[in-house]
């Protein structure tokens, strides 16, 4: 009898763990989450906080499938019009995002991040949320501040007894004294991103908040006419140099700086890892960082913008929800911020950031271990506002054609800006 | 001046033209080859001839081992051999039949099939990724070989060069008992070889080269071509500068085959170009 009730308690325990075994060994399940993007320092960044991310859902087996695509926008715009599913996150440059503006295809494709941004939204320098602004509603997370400053080469300053110059009047001066020598402070191209730049420091705008091209307004034109006249008299006198677009990327300008014979370049905080340091390595140390000239009237900002880079989420996509989550913790924490600029070099979009001293502590050698935090610290809470249009590529594309030629003497200012007005009122007209 | 010394000044003159371009078109290609085994900075150097600190292999091992770069160019061979092949044989039975056989509304087709090589291929590409992904071939090998295994230029280049074929010999072949397949393998092709060559030759760069539809259809670091490998390199830094180097390594690789293609085929390539040139 005893025997029995042992067997029996035995066969209830064994009945009873094979019955707690499906709890304990049951399969977790399985997400696979997908994203494309054009540059492998995010896809290195993404990855490594997917890695953290992942560890809040312990019974969810992730798997991360991110890749670099080459001309992403083309590639995600053909799978739309096929129908086919794109990835879960999407990272698109910013002169493309207005592509998929066109005809609302942001609004149903891309998932709407107004609200879930909420009360992060405040934590991001507005000026990198409206590039990804359609209608009013929000539909992407920026990856860099882009904010310009003046990469320069201050022996260069020294022997000559020169400062750098703070405002535009002082470098047109520096740059005259310099361009005695056949030095120049800078250069320019023919490039309608580039216009931009210097026009939104001077606070003129190309595109209003409801997309509107407005170039053409009285404000916005005598602003075009000043940053237009600006150059063309640094060039006369020397201080800009005249840089075709297909050298301004290679070895011309890096050439003249370790020749000697261009002192630096107006350019946003990418231009230092993507170009300067690469193609001058051997110039390491040479170099500080400086606010770009300002406007001597005070009328504009200290710094512009240029480029940038939006993380979207695919509206359709069944792990929605986590590609949202995945984002806010990779691009919305403060933590991730300070992270991505010291693992991939790109400046926090969040002021907060250049309180803490891994961002404004941070010494670089390449800038004779200057805390170029700092600079961009003094800088943040004033990169200007702008908006985005699918006429972007159109205006670009003419104002590029019109700088060649007003920069080489064949134009003038208002011709220039009433032919590029003209042209793009057009390209509107045709398109409605 | 005498005639001798006028000859003798043209052909110095024309040495000179012919030895100027072909230095202008060797000179980015030697650029290329010399670049691949400098370091970004040294390749901003100016001016472009200062011979690198060291010279090294660097770029070529870096290019082999942190790259996916053996499949990109196992893929890029595998596809290229694949669609030449078909190529050459569709378009030579099309061509064979457009050329020498009489059948209904044959001009009308001839004319649809011109009038195709005239639409741009940027006009049909959503459309055929539209197709490709209705029938599920997105990221499978068949949306890389048989969308382009019969292309019209193709087939237009095999009927102009079967055409000079004399159908004599066609006719001698039937009489003799031969079916017309067998007049197909042992007649024609072997005739039309040069034009084949020529054919290869233009296939095998064509997908070689191809950009736009790789990049559409395949995903996965393992599973694309080189040219779109290579553009990813431009995209995927490493640290953060881009690759320079490591890309001029690959693009020197990339086109040992092309060159290797042209010197084995010369001979034919060259024969399939003038033929017809002059009238015999």
């Amino acid at each position: 009898m005893k025997t029995k009730r042992i067997i029996l308690l035995a066969a209830v325990l064994v009945l009873a763990l094979a019955g707690m075994m499906p709890a304990l060994a049951q399969d977790a399940s399985e997400v696979t989450m997908t994203m494309w993007t054009h540059d492998g320092l995010y896809v290195q960044f993404f990855s490594a906080r997917a890695e953290e991310w992942q560890e809040q859902y312990p019974d969810i087996d992730f798997t991360f499938d991110f890749q670099v695509v080459p001309s992403v926008f083309d590639v995600v715009l053909t799978n739309l019009a096929a129908g086919e599913e794109v990835p879960d996150l999407l990272g698109i440059e910013q002169g493309a995002f207005p592509r998929f503006m066109q005809n609302g295809i942001i609004e149903s494709k891309f998932l709407d991040l107004t609200d879930l941004l909420a009360d992060d939204y405040d934590l991001i320098v507005k000026g990198r949320h409206t590039p990804y602004t359609y209608q009013g509603r929000v539909y992407g997370v920026d990856s860099s501040l882009c904010a310009v400053v003046y990469y320069y080469q201050p022996a260069m300053f020294e022997e000559r007894g020169l400062s750098v110059p703070t405002t535009w009047d002082e470098f047109m001066d520096t740059g005259a004294a310099l361009a005695e020598e056949g030095i120049s402070l800078s250069s320019v191209t023919d490039h309608g991103g580039m216009f931009m730049m210097y026009l939104l420091q001077r606070g003129g705008e190309v595109f209003s908040e409801s997309g509107e091209f407005v170039l053409g307004d009285e404000d916005n034109r005598q602003a075009a006419l000043e940053v237009l006249g600006m150059l063309r008299d640094g060039i006369e006198n020397g201080a800009i140099s005249h840089i075709p677009s297909g050298e301004f990327w290679g070895a011309t300008p890096i050439t003249a700086y370790r020749d000697g014979r261009m002192v630096g370049a107006i350019m946003p905080d990418w231009y230092s890892d993507y170009i300067l340091k690469p193609q001058a390595e051997d110039m390491a140390g040479q170099w500080a960082i400086a606010p770009m000239p300002a406007w001597d009237d005070g009328r504009g900002h200290k710094t512009s913008v240029w480029g940038g880079t939006g993380f979207a989420v695919t509206k359709d996509s069944p792990n929605a929800r986590y590609a949202w989550e995945l984002l806010q913790y990779t691009y919305v924490t403060l933590e991730n911020q300070l992270k991505r600029y010291e693992e991939i070099a790109y400046y926090p979009t969040m002021s907060a950031a250049f309180d803490n001293e891994r961002i404004v502590g941070l010494q670089d050698a390449f800038y004779d271990d200057q805390k170029t935090g700092e600079v961009f610290a003094e800088l943040v809470d004033d990169v200007p506002i702008w908006y985005q249009s699918v006429h972007r590529a159109v205006f670009e594309s003419q104002m590029a054609a019109e700088m060649s030629l007003f920069f080489n003497g064949e134009i003038t200012a208002d011709e220039a800006l009433d032919n590029v007005i003209a042209y793009v009122e057009d390209e509107i007209a045709f398109s409605m | 001046m005498s005639d001798l010394a006028r000859h003798r000044l043209g052909v110095a003159l024309l040495h000179i033209v012919v030895v100027t371009g072909a230095l202008l078109t060797m000179l980015p290609i030697a650029w290329m080859v010399y670049a691949s085994f400098k370091t970004t900075t040294e390749i901003f150097m100016f001016p472009p001839w200062l011979p690198p600190a060291q010279w090294s292999f660097d770029n070529y091992h870096s290019l082999l081992t942190g790259w996916a770069y053996p499949f990109w160019y196992i893929n890029s061979l595998v596809y290229a051999a694949i669609v030449t092949v078909f190529v050459l044989f569709f378009c030579s039975l099309a061509g064979f039949a457009f050329a020498k056989y009489a059948f209904r509304a044959k001009n009308i087709l001839f004319v649809l099939l011109i009038g195709s090589t005239m639409i741009p291929f940027q006009l049909i590409l959503i459309p055929l990724f539209v197709l490709m992904s209705r029938i599920d071939w997105i990221n499978h090998p068949y949306s890389m070989i048989i969308p382009w295994v019969a292309p019209a230029f193709g087939i237009f280049l095999m009927r102009q060069y079967i055409q000079a074929v004399p159908s004599e010999l066609m006719e001698s072949a039937r009489i003799d008992g031969a079916s017309e397949v067998r007049i197909y393998a042992q007649i024609i092709v072997p005739l039309v070889r040069p034009g084949l060559t020529t054919l290869a030759i233009l296939t095998f760069l064509g997908s070689w080269n191809s950009y736009i539809w790789p990049l559409m259809v395949l995903r996965g670091n393992e599973v694309i071509t080189l040219p779109v490998g290579i553009a990813t390199m431009a995209s995927q830094v490493t640290g953060s500068a881009q690759p320079y180097g490591e890309m001029m390594a690959a693009a020197t690789m990339v086109s040992v085959p092309v060159i290797a293609l042209f010197v084995v085929l010369q001979r034919h390539f060259i024969a399939g170009l003038t033929i017809g040139a002059v009238k015999g």
